[in-house]
């Protein structure tokens, strides 16, 4: 799996490459855990690129969502394609995360919500 | 037709990529490609990582025999471990509409393992657990 990462105003933005599995999702844990330590408040984490998650990776976004809502930040999705949302549903995570179409669309709904409050 | 392939890995979380590759060439060979390359690869995941983590209460190396079959335009999976006795029918299926701070991600894998393939058996015989998987092409 590949990671890249980059700021898009206050979002840190992730974007994922290739699987993500018992092998892989350590490397999103500890992108993760950097992230937290920086106190950083909203993550997007683009799957645009990812193959394949299996229960290792929903586990890495679940307890990183449950992390940063107690910091009161936002943890997002986008772009994921059909068959990675059949896991996510089959799971029962896609009520648990605000899951957008697109990064731009899913950039510009945080900074929005980032602006109101 | 019937096409196979043996292997054996030790139960060592880093031989999972190992196996997993061998999966893919397996997949590739046999026209297995997107989605049910996809498939497979998670429940080869979920199964070896249920084993390694599950199976042994000793600190021992061992060793885990996996087999892929095409018949009949069916998939098999088969992994044996010479483990404690493991059934993953006992494995409750989780709480899927707890709200996110009850969320849990234990049982997650046997749990997509049963939803993405037709069958899942599991035998125990002469010491050894058999996890068996199919799914229809």
């Amino acid at each position: 799996m590949e990671i890249k990462k980059k700021n898009v105003g206050n979002t840190a933005v992730i974007e994922l490459t290739g699987r993500l599995d018992s092998n892989t999702s350590r490397e999103l844990d500890q992108e993760l855990a950097e992230l937290f330590d920086k106190n950083q408040k909203d993550i997007l984490i683009d799957l645009s690129r990812l193959e394949y998650i299996s229960s290792a990776g929903l586990r890495v976004l679940l307890v990183g969502l449950k992390k940063i809502n107690k910091k009161k930040g936002r943890l997002a999705l986008c772009s994921m394609n059909e068959f990675v949302k059949e896991i996510f549903d089959i799971a029962g995570f896609t009520p648990l995360f605000n899951i957008y179409s697109s990064q731009n669309e899913a950039v510009e709904t945080i900074s929005e919500e980032t602006n109101l409050a | 037709m019937e096409y196979t392939e043996c292997f054996s890995i030790m139960n060592n979380y880093e031989r999972i990529i190992e196996a997993n590759a061998r999966l893919e060439n397996f997949c590739k060979k046999y026209g297995l490609q997107g989605n049910l390359g996809s498939i497979f690869s998670i429940v080869l995941d979920e199964i070896l990582n249920n084993i390694m983590t599950y199976s042994y209460n000793d600190s021992k190396e061992h060793i885990i025999d996996i087999k892929f079959i095409i018949e009949d335009d069916i998939f098999t999976l088969i992994f044996c471990d010479d483990g404690q006795p493991f059934d993953p029918g006992t494995v409750p299926v989780p709480a899927l509409d707890e709200p996110i701070d009850e969320r849990k991600a234990g049982g997650l894998g046997i749990h997509i393992v049963r939803k993405l393939m037709d069958e899942v058996d599991h035998r125990r015989e002469e010491g050894k657990n058999y996890f068996i998987v199919k799914k229809r092409l």
